[in-house]
C-alpha cells in the first residue's frame, strides 16, 4: 500500500497532498493572490512558495496522519503542458509552467527525497489532473477537457499515451479570463475566474463576441483583444455592464470548449466527458457540457473546487500510478521543464 | 533567475556549525578573497583561477584600471583598448561547512544536478572535501556570473532550509567561543 506525498507548485497555488491506495489523506493548498488589476509575476510567486512550503509540507504529513518513514515515494511538478506568452512586463511569462515557482518546489522535493531516502518521480502537471479527475470521479476512459489559467486542451487516451486532440493555438482560457478580470479591475480573491462567475449569474444581455474555432483548436487572444478595447466605451456608454460583460465572455468562449469537445467525442466514439482544471469549477461550463452530454446520451464527469484547482494530491495521486508501474526519476533528471507536453510521457499504468 | 531577496540565511542563522562565508562583493579571485578556500586539503590548489596579473592575495584589478586620479584620457583610451584585448576571469568562491559529510553530499547531489540551468558560459565547479562543500563559478561576463551566483545561493538557501525544517540537529552545535 505505497504512500506518495506530491508537490505542486507551477503556478500561483501550491500544495502538498498525500495519497494512499486511492485515498487522499491529506491536500492542503495555500493560493498567492495579488492585488485586483494585477497578476502574479514568476519571482513573486516563488518567493510566496518558499515562504510556505515547509509549514505545508508538515502540515499534510501531520494531516495525514503520517511520518517520514511512511512515505514511500516523493512526487513533483516535473512540468506543464501548452503555451508560454510574453506579457510587456518585465519578467512576466504568462501560461503554464513559470520557472522559478516550479524550481522552487522542486528543490524541496528532491532535498526531502534525499534526506528521507525515498524514490523520487517527476510528474507532468496534465496528468495529476486527468488522473486526479478519474480518481475521484470514477470516469473509465472519457475525452477530458482540461482547462485552466495555463492550459486548454482537449485529450484522450489512446495506447499508452494522452493524445491531443485539440487546443488553444494561443493563449489558454483561464488567461483570457484572469486578463479581463484585471481590465475591469475585478478581485482575485479567491481567484478572477470565481469572480468572474458570480458577476456573470447576474448579466442579462448578450454583447456579440469573436468567436474562434479552428477545426480542433481554439484562440482566445482575439476575443480578448476585442473586449479589451471595448469594455470600457461600452461601460461608459451604459450599453451594457460589467456583468453582461462577464456573462457574453463566459457563453463564448465556453461555447468554443463545448464545440471541440463535442467534435473530439464525435472522433473517438466516447460516451464520457471529463472536466479537469481550474476553469472546470465553473458551473456554468459544467451546465453546458453536461446539455452537450445528454443530447449526445453521454456522461459528463467533474469534481469540485478541492481538486480542479491545482493541488499537490493530483500529484501525489499520478505518482501513485506512475510508482506502481515502475517509475522512478534519477536525480540527474528531476529538473523542471516550462514545455511538458501531455503526450510526452508514456502512460504504462493503463492498457 | 533572479537575485535572492535573501542571503543564505539557513546556513548564517544555523547557530554555529559554522559561518558561511559569502563572498564580498560576489565575484573576486578565489586567492586571497573571503570565501575562498583555506587550510589543508584545500580544493582550489595549484592552479587555481585567479586574474591574469594579479600575485597571490592581491585584490584583482582590470589590467590598466588606475587608481591614480588625475590619468590622461591618452592613458584611459589605452587602458581600455588594452582591457578589451584580454578578458579578465572572474570568480565566485565559497566554501559551505556542513556538520557531516553526509549533509554537504546531499547538497552537492543537488547542486550537481542543478548545473544544467547554468549558461553555458559559466564554469561551474563543486566539490565536497569532509564536511565542506567547496563551490566555485568563473565566467568572463561579469553579468552571467552574477545571475548565476544568485541562482546558486538560492537553491543552496532552500536546501539548507529544508535540512534544517527536517533535520532538527542540524546547525545546532554552539560556536566555540559563544557560551556554547
Amino acid at each position: 500500500m505505497p504512500a506518495v506525498l506530491g508537490f505542486e507548485g507551477s503556478a500561483n497555488k501550491i500544495g502538498v497532498g498525500v495519497v494512499r491506495d486511492g485515498t487522499v489523506l491529506a491536500n492542503p493548498r495555500r493560493t498567492y493572490v495579488t492585488p485586483p488589476g494585477t497578476g502574479f509575476l514568476p519571482g513573486d510567486t516563488a518567493r510566496h512558495h518558499r515562504a510556505v512550503i515547509l509549514d505545508l509540507l508538515q502540515e499534510a504529513l501531520t494531516e495525514a496522519g503520517l511520518t517520514s518513514q511512511d512515505i514511500d515515494c516523493i512526487a513533483y511538478t516535473k512540468g506543464i503542458a501548452g503555451k508560454l506568452h510574453w506579457k510587456n512586463i518585465p519578467g512576466a511569462w504568462l501560461g503554464p509552467g513559470m520557472g522559478a515557482p516550479l524550481v522552487s518546489v522542486a528543490v524541496v522535493a528532491r532535498t526531502v527525497a534525499q534526506l528521507w531516502n525515498k524514490p523520487l518521480l517527476a510528474v507532468n502537471h496534465c496528468i495529476g489532473h486527468i488522473e486526479m479527475g478519474r480518481l475521484i470521479t470514477g470516469a473509465t476512459s472519457p475525452t477530458v477537457l482540461y482547462v485552466s489559467g495555463g492550459n486548454t486542451q482537449v485529450i484522450a487516451y489512446s495506447e499508452h499515451r494522452y493524445r491531443i486532440f485539440g487546443e488553444t493555438i494561443d493563449i489558454a482560457v483561464g488567461n483570457c479570463l484572469d486578463r479581463f478580470a484585471r481590465v475591469l479591475k475585478i478581485s482575485n480573491d479567491p481567484s478572477p475566474g470565481y469572480n468572474i462567475e458570480q458577476m456573470a449569474k447576474r448579466g442579462k444581455k448578450l454583447v456579440e463576441l469573436p468567436y474562434t474555432v479552428k477545426g480542433m483548436d481554439v484562440s482566445f487572444s482575439g476575443i480578448l483583444s476585442f473586449i479589451e478595447d471595448v469594455a470600457q466605451r461600452m461601460l461608459a456608454t451604459g450599453e451594457c455592464t460589467p456583468e453582461d460583460l462577464c456573462f457574453s465572455l463566459q457563453e463564448t468562449v465556453f461555447a468554443m470548449l463545448v464545440e471541440i469537445t463535442e467534435r473530439a467525442m464525435a472522433h473517438c466514439g466516447s460516451q464520457e466527458a471529463l472536466i479537469v482544471g481550474g476553469v472546470g469549477c465553473n458551473l456554468r461550463l459544467q451546465e453546458m457540457m453536461e446539455t452537450m452530454c445528454q443530447e449526445r446520451g453521454a456522461r459528463l464527469f467533474a469534481t469540485d473546487e478541492r481538486f480542479c484547482i491545482d493541488n499537490g494530491a493530483m500529484i501525489a495521486q499520478a505518482g501513485w500510478e506512475m510508482f506502481r508501474s515502475g517509475h522512478r526519476t534519477p536525480l540527474s533528471d528531476s529538473g523542471i521543464t516550462q514545455r511538458y507536453r501531455t503526450d510526452e510521457v508514456e502512460v504504462t499504468w493503463r492498457d | 533567475m533572479e537575485a535572492p531577496d535573501d542571503h543564505v540565511d539557513g546556513a548564517d542563522g544555523t547557530d554555529g556549525a559554522g559561518a558561511m562565508r559569502a563572498p564580498d562583493d560576489g565575484a573576486h579571485d578565489a586567492a586571497g578573497g573571503a570565501g575562498s578556500p583555506s587550510g589543508p586539503g584545500e580544493p582550489g590548489g595549484p592552479g587555481g583561477t585567479e586574474a591574469p596579473g594579479t600575485e597571490a592575495g592581491e585584490a584583482p584589478q582590470l589590467k590598466g584600471a588606475s587608481s591614480a586620479p588625475g590619468h590622461s584620457e591618452e592613458d584611459s583610451a589605452l587602458a581600455s583598448g588594452e582591457a578589451s584585448e584580454k578578458k579578465q576571469v572572474l570568480e565566485f568562491a565559497l566554501t559551505v561547512p556542513f556538520l557531516c559529510y553526509m549533509d554537504a553530499e546531499l547538497a552537492y547531489q543537488y547542486l550537481t544536478s542543478s548545473a544544467e540551468f547554468y549558461h553555458e558560459a559559466i564554469h561551474t565547479e563543486l566539490r565536497v572535501v569532509g564536511s565542506d562543500l567547496f563551490i566555485r563559478l568563473t565566467a568572463e561576463d561579469p553579468v552571467l556570473l552574477q545571475i548565476s551566483t544568485a541562482y546558486l545561493l538560492n537553491q543552496l538557501s532552500i536546501v539548507v532550509q529544508t535540512m534544517q525544517h527536517f533535520v532538527p540537529g542540524c546547525f545546532s552545535r554552539p560556536r566555540p567561543g559563544k557560551g556554547g
